[in-house]
């Protein structure tokens, strides 16, 4: 595996430094802000610790600058050097992204609404076998998960079936991470503050 | 089946009813609130020989997992097989797990197309034997099949003749471009493993079925080659061992869209396998769309404690400045354990990053400095207690005393327990009232 210790070692300096940003910017935040302001920071800390190697971490972190609001935290933890590259390669991928996937996508849609329509005439008058029905519901079944897990995968609508399982992967790892050195991190201040 | 009853859960999120699930999470969480800091503190202080550090820190997400997530109530014993079976110690007879493993530095530095060569790599030994298989039945002599496996071996040498008239897959298009110029070559390194067997067959039914059906020869032929292009180029090594070999089975469609299908869907269930060691409780899945069900609730889940978190996190840090400075440097020192990781950390982030606060780079030395007397104490200990005040003596030098310390700490402490009793549940409540939290989960 891929040494999980680096990963949350990089995950965690990240986080500090946006947490400290947040802290030092505004004195007073109610709860909810608190919370997404941590919330932020750690997740664009773990996709900027996957330094845009995937997919999935370049959108979020697009999707998070695109706020205004969270632009400073994504800079800071970004880094100096790494915002240019990504500011390149972000606007790159959502460009090309936005235009392309979405007419790609739109006519995938088309063409593959007729195929099924005919597919699903020609296989109703061939045979209502059991067979054909099970493998269409299994088809039907397949692609209604797979939507679904394209909407849970930041920047998972562009994907192809393939790409979006490796992209999964990873993200799951991450995700991982992030919720281990979460956890622990609180543990810690519960115990701390017992004392 | 309860796996149904969550994906419908995990639908319902999609048709509105949001609430279910952040609650679901929440009250699903609370008992590890509650009851499950012991557990915390086993998988806390892991035992810290590095060179199972890897080993330390699979097993423990996947045990505590368990304790969470009532989904994916496994038993513990299926956990911990699972845990040997991502630990790099163990592995299961499945040569692609052997494979895989040494593969995965590669997924951070590299990104995914070098993974996939290198996992393509195991399966293509295994379909690289499998040819000679059916070729030693075809020699037995069933013509009909024969016929398929004889027209893909014959292609091989004679493909590049077949270029141009056989462009009906787009996404080969380039490759078969590529190919022009290598071809012969390519055709000629691949057979010299199977080459011999092949050239019997060859000689005797080349002539015969060469005029037969050019076309989809000649596309099943440039199916192969198209894979094999795609797999040496990537990988820039020697063509004649990778290649994925797609070999028209018997009794199997050589029809050049069923290869393709084939293949695509021979990487999907790959990839399908390493998704099941990852998610827990996966391992007697089969079927595409359970597994997807699985992954999807657990991708929900651990968003779903990301979320819990840092709203646990939200409570405990009212003001988030020195609290945090803090309790970090602390949590660096026990849980990254040793010195030397810390000394390589405090320096770099002092220089890497501009640090806005004062405070930090103050811990931080404080830090370094207490680690240079604190070797002896590296060890992890098993109790928190006296770590924690042995090191609040050494570490915050610049306060007067431990008991300065600990008294300004409980003041703070306090003040903190004061609002944790208020604490979680209203807190989560007021949180889910929250229009702009119900928008997130978007």
């Amino acid at each position: 595996m891929r040494p999980p210790t680096s990963l949350k070692r990089e995950f965690l300096r990240k986080w500090i430094m946006g947490l400290q940003l947040c802290s030092s910017s505004k004195k007073e935040m109610s709860f909810v802000e608190r919370k997404k302001a941590i919330k932020l920071s750690a997740d664009v800390a773990m996709a900027s610790a996957r330094n845009a190697a995937t997919r999935w971490s370049r959108a979020l972190i697009s999707k998070a600058s695109k706020d205004d609001s969270n632009k400073g935290i994504v800079e800071c933890i970004l880094g100096p050097d790494l915002e240019s590259l990504k500011g390149a390669s972000l606007s790159m991928d959502l460009h090309s992204n936005k235009n392309i996937s979405k007419k790609i996508l739109s006519k995938k849609n088309i063409s593959k609404k007729i195929l099924r329509k005919s597919r699903s005439i020609r296989q109703a008058k061939k045979s209502c076998s059991q067979k054909v029905m099970a493998s269409s519901i299994a088809k039907r079944l397949v692609k209604k998960r797979t939507q679904v897990l394209k909407s849970l995968v930041p920047g998972g609508e562009s994907m192809t079936e393939f790409s979006l399982i490796e992209e999964t992967l990873d993200y799951i790892l991450s995700l991982r991470a992030q919720v281990d050195v979460m956890r622990h991190l609180a543990n810690a201040t519960e115990l701390l503050n017992r004392k | 089946m309860g796996t149904d009853a969550n994906g419908d859960s995990g639908f319902e999120h999609g048709d509105g009813c949001l609430l279910d699930c952040p609650s679901l999470g929440i009250f699903t969480s609370l008992p590890y609130l509650n009851g499950v800091t012991s557990i915390f503190i086993d998988d806390y202080d892991p035992p810290v020989p590095p060179a199972h550090v890897a080993d330390a820190i699979a097993p423990p997400p996947l045990t505590t997992h368990d304790q969470i997530d009532d989904i994916y109530a496994g038993t513990v014993l299926e956990n911990q097989e699972m845990s040997s079976t991502i630990q790099l110690t163990q592995h299961s007879s499945d040569p692609r797990f052997v494979e895989l493993v040494p593969n995965f530095p590669p997924f951070s530095t590299g990104g995914f197309s070098e993974m996939i060569t290198s996992c393509s790599l195991p399966k293509c030994h295994k379909n690289g034997c499998s040819p000679i298989h059916p070729l030693e039945k075809n020699v037995t002599g069933k013509t009909s099949n024969l016929r398929n496996q004889i027209d893909n071996c014959a292609q091989m040498k004679e493909c590049h003749k077949a270029d141009d008239g056989t462009i009906k897959f787009p996404p080969i298009e380039k490759k078969r471009k590529r190919l022009a110029n290598d071809g012969s070559q390519f055709a000629y390194l691949k057979n010299m493993e199977a080459a011999q067997q092949k050239d019997e067959c060859l000689g005797r039914q080349d002539e015969r079925k060469q005029k037969a059906e050019p076309k989809i020869v000649a596309n099943n032929c440039g199916k192969q080659i198209g894979e094999e292009v795609k797999v040496s180029s990537q990988n820039g090594e020697a063509p004649k061992e990778d290649y994925i070999h797609v070999r028209a089975k018997r009794g199997q469609a050589t029809n050049s869209h069923s290869l393709a299908e084939r293949v695509r869907r021979e990487r999907i269930s790959e990839r399908m396998k390493f998704l099941q060691d990852l998610v827990p409780g996966c391992n007697k899945i089969t079927g595409k769309a359970v597994m997807l069900d699985e992954i999807i609730n657990y991708v929900q889940s651990l968003q779903r404690q990301v979320e819990f978190l840092s709203m646990k996190l939200a409570t405990v840090y009212p003001e988030m400045n020195v609290q945090i400075e803090r309790i970090l440097s602390n949590d660096i020192h026990h849980s990254k354990g040793g010195t030397a990781p810390i000394l390589g950390f405090g320096p770099g982030m002092n220089s890497a990053y501009p640090v806005r606060q004062v405070n930090l780079q103050a811990i931080t030395q404080a830090m370094e400095s207490s680690n240079l007397q604190s070797s002896p104490m590296s060890p992890m200990p098993n109790a928190w207690d006296d770590e924690l005040q042995g090191i609040k003596r050494m570490g915050f030098t610049s306060t007067a005393g431990p008991e300065n310390l600990e008294t300004s700490e409980l003041h703070e402490s306090t003040a903190i327990d004061f609002l944790r009793p208020k604490g979680i549940a209203l807190l989560t409540q007021e949180v889910l009232n929250d229009p702009a939290f119900i928008n997130s989960k978007d």
